[in-house]
């Protein structure tokens, strides 16, 4: 059952049935086991992704989309980064289209190197509703940005807390 | 509204109104998305920091006092750390006790390294609006250590659960 706004009770109120299951049972089993925990975006496949932008774009479908009713989430991104220059990869954390944290602007991994990185935000309050959180980069000129699939496939979690 | 202990009810106890909202409503609605969810901290600025000390100091802006509800803590602290001529120790402490030790190796021509950390705490004390005092410190064994917050900003993320 999904989260019902609790009732409120008056004195010499007759309660009925209806009222209890709504709110000592449905409300407390959405609570313990019922609330979407979140959404994960995790790519299947182990092949790389580049970018040459150097303006911000999308991760190609690192996008994830939840319906958010406490106002709070947890995000988490997980990946392995490198680039082929000495320029940076920039990587972004945007919310509903905008721009919501600067995750990396790193340039310490060059050639082959590779970098594991997690980069945790908290994010509240958020309005009850649908809310996308997406990944977006972009490199310095004459860069590519590599994200590596075969060791550390990328992560977004968006998880309602 | 705060969380209410809940009532301990006997045998011919009339709930009133007053109660009911208290005990049920409110409750319910502090569960859902009431509840305190802790802190998102972050380092401020792009200037990287750095220390030569061999005894623990603070990392700037991480000595801070976190109010609690409840007893179990997650946190996740991410920073780009490198260090030259030594080894560098990261020290999370709780209440002036040390619950976590993160140490960063040598890595050759000062590269910086994304790192991360994952603590969970519980048995917390159990009341509301406990504050709790958190300090991250940080030190060398030798040489120097630099926390590079141009390539990715230190993140101090805790959340109750």
């Amino acid at each position: 059952m999904p989260w019902a706004t609790p009732n409120t009770y008056v004195d010499g109120q007759i309660m009925r049935a209806s009222h209890f299951n709504q709110d000592l049972r449905d409300n407390f089993n959405y609570l313990n086991a019922e609330r979407p925990v979140g959404a994960v975006f995790e790519p299947i496949g182990t092949a790389a992704i580049t970018t040459t932008s150097t303006s911000v774009v999308l991760i190609p479908g690192v996008q994830v989309t939840l319906n958010i009713t406490s106002g709070r989430v947890l995000v988490l991104v997980l990946g392995n980064f490198s680039q082929n220059a000495a320029t940076a990869v920039n990587l972004y954390l945007y919310k509903d289209g905008a721009a919501y944290m600067a995750l990396m602007s790193t340039n310490n991994t060059i050639g082959d190197a590779r970098a594991n990185a997690m980069f945790p935000a908290l994010i509240y309050g958020l309005s009850v509703g649908n809310h996308t959180f997406d990944l977006r980069w972009f490199v310095g000129a004459a860069t590519t940005g590599t994200i590596t699939m075969d060791n550390c496939p990328l992560a977004l979690t968006v998880m309602e807390i | 509204m705060a969380y209410t202990d809940p009532i301990t009810w006997t045998d011919g106890d009339v709930p009133t109104a007053a109660q009911l909202n208290q005990q049920i409503r409110d409750n319910l609605n502090y569960l859902h998305s009431g509840r305190t969810i802790f802190q998102h901290l972050r380092s401020v600025g792009t200037g990287n920091l750095t220390t030569t000390s061999t005894s623990n100091v603070i990392v700037t802006g991480f000595d801070v006092y976190f109010e609690t509800d409840i007893s179990r803590i997650f946190y996740i602290i991410s920073f780009n750390m490198g260090v030259t001529g030594g080894t560098g120790v990261l020290e999370l402490y709780l209440n002036g006790s040390n619950v976590g030790v993160f140490w960063v190796s040598t890595t050759p021509n000062s590269a910086s390294v994304m790192n991360q950390c994952l603590f969970l705490r519980e048995h917390l004390s159990l009341a509301n609006n406990v504050v709790h005092h958190f300090e991250l410190f940080w030190r060398v064994t030798s040489g120097t250590a630099t926390m590079y917050c141009d390539q990715s900003i230190i993140n101090f993320v805790g959340v109750e659960f």
